[in-house]
C-alpha cells in the first residue's frame, strides 16, 4: 500500500468534506418551510452515505461470487471488509435519516418502504458477521458467508427502487425520470460530498485491506515459529 | 418546527455522523498500529529461532 495514496485519499476526502460542510451552511440558503426547511441541510450527507454503502455491499456481492467462483481467500477478504465499512455507513445514513425523519415529519421513524428496507439490509449484514464468528474453518466460513453475502446483496435493488416502484411512499425522490431536483448550488454541496465520502470509503477499504493482509501475516509467522519450535 | 429549532438537531446528526467516519478511521489506524508491531515482534522472534 502506497502510502501517498493514503495521504491522498485522506487529504481528498478531508478537503471535499470540509468544503461541502461550508457549502451547505454558509453558503447555501435555508429553503422554504414546505421543503423541510433547515433540516434538508441533512439531505447533503444523507443520500453520498447511502450511496456508498449501497455500493460497499455491491463490492461485497461481487466479491463473494468470484470468491465461490475461484476460492481465492482475497475475494473473501474483500467481501467481508467492504461489508464492515458498508455497515459503518449504513450506521452515519440512519443517524442522518431518523433526524431527518424527526424534523420532516415529527416522528423518529416511519414504516416508510425505503426505511424499513434499507433496516433489514443493516440486520442482514450484521447476520452476515454473526454467521462467519459462528463458523471456524476457514474454507466453510468463507463460503457460508459468500452464499449469505449475495443473499443480503439482493435487498440492495430492492431498497433502491423501493421509492421508484411504490407509490405514496414518504421518502423523497431526487433523481428521476421527470428530472433533476436541486439547483446548481446544491449539486455543488452534494458531489463535493459525494467526493470526499468516496475518497474516504476507497480509504477505508484499503486501511481495512492492509489490516487483513497484516494478520494473515501473523498467523503465517505464528504457524512459522511453532514448526520450527516442534 | 421552526429552523432555529431544527438547528440543533441537524448540528447533532453531523456531529454523531463524523464521529462514526473519524472513530472508525482511528480504530483501524490503531489496528494496525498493533499488528504491525506484533508482525516485527514475531519476526525478531523467528530469527533469534
Amino acid at each position: 500500500m502506497k502510502k501517498a495514496v493514503v495521504w491522498g485519499l485522506g487529504a481528498v476526502s478531508v478537503v471535499a468534506l470540509a468544503v461541502s460542510l461550508y457549502w451547505i451552511f454558509v453558503v447555501l440558503p435555508i429553503v422554504p418551510r414546505e421543503q423541510t426547511g433547515f433540516s434538508q441541510k441533512i439531505f447533503y450527507f444523507h443520500m453520498p452515505a447511502a450511496i456508498i454503502s449501497f455500493v460497499a455491499f455491491i463490492v461485497t456481492f461481487v466479491a463473494s461470487i468470484l470468491f465461490l467462483a475461484k476460492k481465492d481467500f482475497k475475494y473473501d477478504i474483500l467481501a467481508y471488509s467492504s461489508a464492515e465499512i458498508g455497515l459503518v455507513f449504513g450506521v452515519v445514513l440512519m443517524i442522518f435519516g431518523i433526524t431527518w425523519d424527526k424534523l420532516a415529519w415529527g416522528v423518529w421513524w416511519t414504516w416508510d418502504p425505503r426505511l424499513v428496507t434499507y433496516l433489514i439490509l443493516l440486520f442482514l449484514f450484521g447476520a452476515y458477521f454473526f454467521l462467519r464468528s459462528m463458523v471456524s474453518e476457514r474454507m466453510k466460513q468463507a463460503r457460508f458467508a459468500a452464499v449469505f453475502g449475495i443473499i443480503a446483496a439482493l435487498d440492495v435493488p430492492v431498497s433502491f427502487f423501493s421509492t421508484r416502484l411504490i407509490k405514496n411512499v414518504l421518502h423523497p425522490v431526487i433523481f428521476s425520470r421527470e428530472g433533476f431536483g436541486l439547483d446548481m448550488n446544491m449539486t455543488i454541496a452534494l458531489l463535493l460530498a459525494f467526493a470526499g465520502m468516496t475518497a474516504l470509503y476507497v480509504l477505508m477499504l484499503m486501511l481495512k485491506l492492509k489490516v487483513e493482509h497484516m494478520m494473515e501475516d501473523v498467523h503465517v509467522l505464528k504457524d512459522m515459529i511453532e514448526s520450527r519450535r516442534d | 418546527m421552526p429552523d432555529i429549532e431544527m438547528a440543533p438537531y441537524v448540528l447533532a446528526a453531523y456531529v454523531l455522523g463524523w464521529a462514526v467516519l473519524v472513530g472508525y478511521c482511528v480504530y483501524l489506524a490503531a489496528k494496525m498500529s498493533k499488528i504491525g508491531k506484533e508482525v516485527d515482534h514475531l519476526k525478531e522472534l523467528l530469527k533469534k529461532e
